[in-house]
């Protein structure tokens, strides 16, 4: 079943409304699929047209229900100044209307295993940006969303809290949870990633799993990193 | 840039360059022929019918208001040091390229007060010497005194702010403020009397802007308010018209680590929804934002003096309008608050984002509008007045609260 159908004709912003154009794919119940794209591409604007920050798009973005719960977590941290960590994570209950046992078990555990218990009654605009992506992250695993739309998730996280958080990943494919995932760490994607898709100069230019990409590129055995440098070595 | 004074050269003239592009935006050819010229000639006709005639409300403010008002003038403007952060880089370092910016930068700062405070007496001298009938000596004491004043006030300031941080750094300012305007006042008027005593001290002064003046040269406190300073000065021209174009612009502010009020990130409500979460963030939002909690008192303080002004029925004209006025402010701020992109981050229902709105502004507003209507129906009804004022108040309240909030959530998305 797909969780998340994408069709963008084009899209962009105020003054440069063709930013990305002609992006098309779309993401299953328990997958995990990685953006990939050099600098610029057009990655984090693929993202934003999907959930519909952008001002200008032509094209079809359809949820498998029209009230899937879904997160997008973009790549700089977005906080509120005046809230606590924890009052911004009894927001996000308050809002999917959690059990408050349930809440509090699992927002306790979460912070235990990102390492920010001690700082649970502080403002987050205050923390690192690496802890401030924890704080997004565990707004992300709280609410359980039918799908993630995570922005460079890796960028300014140690590599133990990478660790958990791929495991915690790993336990929301199991749950059925849909993952969208852009990174430049492409080591990680082809670790992780069911599927891939690879954007450059703001148009899908690849896409499918790794065997399909090795395939395409005909570099049997090769890595992504190979594949990628190919593929975008080929672009006229 | 091969020298310090090449480099400090550049910047200023960048930082010319850039204040100039800023003004450029906003005055063009018709603002300055429809709206500048017109207002310079006024100006001037104005200021020459002052050398003739003072004007007649001068009758109501004594000499003592003069003085105040200088001392107001000399606790203005900033010292410029022109470090940049790149700096941090590349000349840190270099203690002489530093101590040779930070030098130039003193030199033009004074430079600057010079200037603005001949401005200043330029205008108040039809005043000082018309009105006030000082001599022109006596304004040209004064004058030197408040020059040399606002340097070293603002060289203390400058010093205070980098020495000390936080609560400490607001009470020394603060009691720099008020220690400064009772020495100011105190001595300098008998002074102007005593030439031998102003020139005395004048002297004074010197020595002092002298030793702070080689303090601030060889300082090197925090670098971080050093930066924050500049900035500051840099963009406030930028600022300042932004301000003016109602653009939302979110500016990075000194916080706490932890919150004063709800410090242990207690709740509001037992109840937990999407409702009553979002008018929690609301509230706690409003209640630990210091600049509108400030506007909101500062708001209610006036209303209230417009409501003990006013007499008769036209009291009571002007009570509701006031109500609609508050309960649209407190929407301005609840507009600001939700405008955060973490609360973007969550689908919200219309009815939800109303619903929270309405409790918000009727739980925000109520008690200043209280504070507004009870001295005010005390005034008109004695204690009934008082006690009535409470439901009466409640009631209007909660239907502006209802009609703001359809408004902004409901027509104004349409």
């Amino acid at each position: 079943m797909n969780l998340l159908e994408v069709k963008i004709d084009r899209a962009g912003y105020t003054g440069k409304r063709e930013a990305i154009h002609h992006i098309c794919f779309s993401l299953k119940k328990g997958e995990l699929t990685g953006l990939i794209g050099p600098n610029g591409a057009g990655k984090s604007t693929t993202f934003k047209a999907i959930v519909g920050l952008l001002p200008e798009v032509d094209g079809k973005i359809q949820f498998s229900a029209p009230n899937s719960r879904y997160i997008y977590i973009p790549e700089q941290p977005v906080l509120y100044e005046e809230l606590t960590l924890w009052e911004h994570l009894e927001l996000a209950a308050s809002v999917y209307e959690i059990e408050r046992n349930v809440f509090q078990e699992k927002a306790e555990n979460l912070l235990q295993i990102f390492c920010l218990q001690g700082a649970k009654h502080h403002f987050p605009t205050t923390f690192s940006k690496g802890m401030q992506q924890k704080v997004m992250i565990i707004t992300g695993l709280l609410i359980e969303p039918d799908l993630y739309m995570i922005d460079e998730p890796f960028v300014g996280l140690d590599p133990r809290a990478t660790l958990d958080f791929m495991r915690f990943l790993n336990e929301e494919k199991k749950r059925g949870a849909g993952i969208l995932i852009s990174t430049h760490q492409l080591d990680m994607a082809e670790r992780m990633c069911d599927s891939i898709i690879l954007i450059a100069d703001g148009q899908l230019i690849a896409q499918g799993n790794l065997e399909e990409i090795r395939s395409r590129c005909k570099l049997p055995q090769a890595s992504l990193f190979d594949c990628f440098n190919y593929i975008l070595e080929q672009q006229p | 840039m091969r020298t310090p004074g090449q480099l400090f050269v550049k910047r200023l003239s960048t930082e010319w360059k850039y204040t100039y592009g800023v003004w450029r935006t906003t005055i063009d050819w018709t603002v300055v022929l429809y709206i500048v010229l017109p207002a310079l000639v006024l100006g001037i006709s104005q200021y020459l019918s002052w050398w003739e005639n003072p004007p007649f409300w001068l009758n109501t403010l004594s000499a003592n208001l003069l003085f105040a008002a200088c001392f107001l003038f000399t606790w203005s403007g900033t010292i410029r040091i022109f470090l940049e952060e790149a700096d941090q880089l590349f000349l840190l370092k270099q203690k002489q390229w530093r101590k040779t910016l930070v030098r130039y930068g003193l030199f033009y700062s004074f430079f600057l007060y010079l200037i603005f405070t001949a401005l200043f007496f330029f205008v108040l001298a039809p005043f000082i010497l018309g009105y006030y009938q000082f001599s022109p000596m006596q304004m040209i004491l004064l004058f030197v005194i408040t020059f040399l004043t606002k340097v070293l006030l603002g060289l203390s300031r400058q010093i205070v702010s980098l020495h000390f941080y936080g609560w400490r750094r607001f009470i020394v300012v603060k009691g720099l403020l008020v220690l400064g305007s009772i020495v100011f006042l105190a001595l300098i008027p008998p002074a102007l009397h005593h030439p031998v005593i102003s020139l005395l001290l004048i002297l004074i002064l010197v020595v002092a802007v002298s030793a702070l003046s080689t303090k601030r040269l060889n300082y090197q406190g925090d670098f971080s308010v050093d930066m924050a300073r500049e900035r500051e000065e840099k963009f406030k021209h930028a600022n300042l018209l932004l301000s003016f174009s109602g653009a939302n612009i979110r500016k990075p502010r000194k916080q706490r680590t932890r919150p004063w009020l709800f410090h242990r990130s207690d709740i509001i409500f037992r109840k937990r929804n999407a409702v009553n979460g979002l008018l929690e963030a609301g509230i706690k939002a409003m209640l630990r934002n210091y600049r509108r909690l400030g506007q909101y008192f500062l708001l209610i303080f006036l209303c209230a003096l417009i409501m003990m002004t006013l007499q008769g029925s036209i009291k009571w004209l002007v009570w509701p309008a006031l109500a609609f006025f508050l309960v649209n402010f407190t929407g301005l701020c609840w507009q600001e608050s939700m405008n955060s992109e973490f609360i973007k981050l969550f689908s919200w229902k219309t009815e939800e984002k109303y619903l929270a709105l309405r409790k918000f502004l009727f739980m925000i507003t109520l008690p200043g509008f209280l504070l507004i209507s009870l001295p005010a129906g005390f005034q008109a009804f004695s204690w009934p007045g008082a006690v009535l004022i409470f439901p009466i108040s409640a009631g209007l309240v909660f239907y502006i609260c209802k009609i703001v909030a359809f408004y902004l959530v409901i027509i104004s998305k349409e």
